[in-house]
């Protein structure tokens, strides 16, 4: 069963902390590669700001802007991960 | 105070001392990522909402007669739309993102859902066809050409011009169900021109039957091949 653990309350430091732990890297703003380019969604092609993200454990670790197109599009691809 | 959930325990407010002892815990965190017992999100509700939908009957009947995976899409972000009525901003972002992505037509199937018109051309289009393969099908040729075959009235729209582009649309592609919907304020220049349509079906101007519903802020008109 997996479990949401909402980020809504949680500081910048203990997020960047969390991306830094997951292989990325952050500005304060957007999500970063450990290369340092900003990540897109997959599915809009935005860059993803560190205050509306989503950290999906499917396929890789995949990064999302936390939107209902981005999240829709990932369980169409995914299935019912909930 | 714990330190196994070092999310949680910011989230209630930790001073920067725990915090700095939290570090450990992101490691464990990442940790759960990975074997696929969390889930990190701003707001959940985006995600248990996208997944409730996932358990309806709208959506059950839906995916049984579309396999497309670019319209399985817009109909939950049709659906989604459906819950922003009340949030303006959110509503306006999410529609040009969808419209970035998927075009004019993909906002318009979308929705199309939304509005839950796609929803009454279902209970029309079950009571003309016998065969799941048959609905099938003009679900397909609805949502593949609604450009041509769905007029959504606007408010600014002239109802005297857009009539007869029906008028000329109908004569042109002859589609075996064309849909003319409105909601909000247009319902005002959707009853004229729905007047007008009844017309010409009596006058035998257009040879369709005619068909419509209403809600409280929506109303839509189907016509029907005649046989």
């Amino acid at each position: 069963m997996v479990e949401l653990i909402s980020l809504r309350d949680v500081s910048k430091e203990l997020k960047i902390m969390l991306l830094k732990e997951l292989g990325f890297d952050s500005d304060g703003t957007f999500v970063l590669q450990d290369s340092g380019e900003k990540v897109l969604d997959k599915y809009i092609n935005e860059p993803i700001m560190i205050d509306n993200m989503a950290i999906l454990p499917f396929g890789a670790i995949t990064i999302l802007d936390n939107n209902p197109l981005s999240i829709s599009s990932f369980l169409e691809e995914y299935g019912d991960v909930l | 105070m714990s330190s196994e959930n070092p999310i949680a325990d910011a989230a209630e407010g930790v001073t920067k001392a725990v915090i700095k002892v939290t570090a450990e815990g992101i490691k464990q965190l990442a940790e759960k990522l990975r074997e696929r017992k969390y889930i990190f999100v701003e707001d959940p509700e985006v995600i248990k909402k996208a997944s409730e939908e996932r358990k309806t009957s709208e959506w059950n009947l839906f995916k049984t007669y579309v396999d497309d995976k670019k319209l399985r899409i817009l109909f939950h972000v049709g659906v989604a739309l459906r819950g922003m009525e009340r949030e303006k901003g959110r509503m306006q972002l999410l529609r040009d993102r969808i419209k970035r992505q998927y075009g004019t037509e993909g906002l318009h199937i979308a929705e199309l859902i939304q509005n839950g018109f796609f929803n009454r051309f279902l209970a029309n289009a079950l009571g003309r066809t016998q065969m799941p393969e048959q609905l099938k099908i003009e679900i397909k040729n609805l949502l593949d050409n609604i450009e041509k075959d769905v007029v959504f009235v606007k408010e600014g729209d002239n109802v005297d011009y857009l009539t007869k582009e029906i008028i000329t649309r109908l004569h042109a592609n002859s589609p075996k169900t064309f849909i003319i919907c409105s909601s909000g304020w247009a319902v005002q220049k959707f009853r004229q021109i729905e007047e007008l349509m009844k017309k010409m079906v009596h006058m035998k101007v257009i040879r369709y039957d005619y068909e419509s519903y209403e809600s409280e802020y929506t109303e839509v008109l189907f016509l029907n091949k005649s046989e």
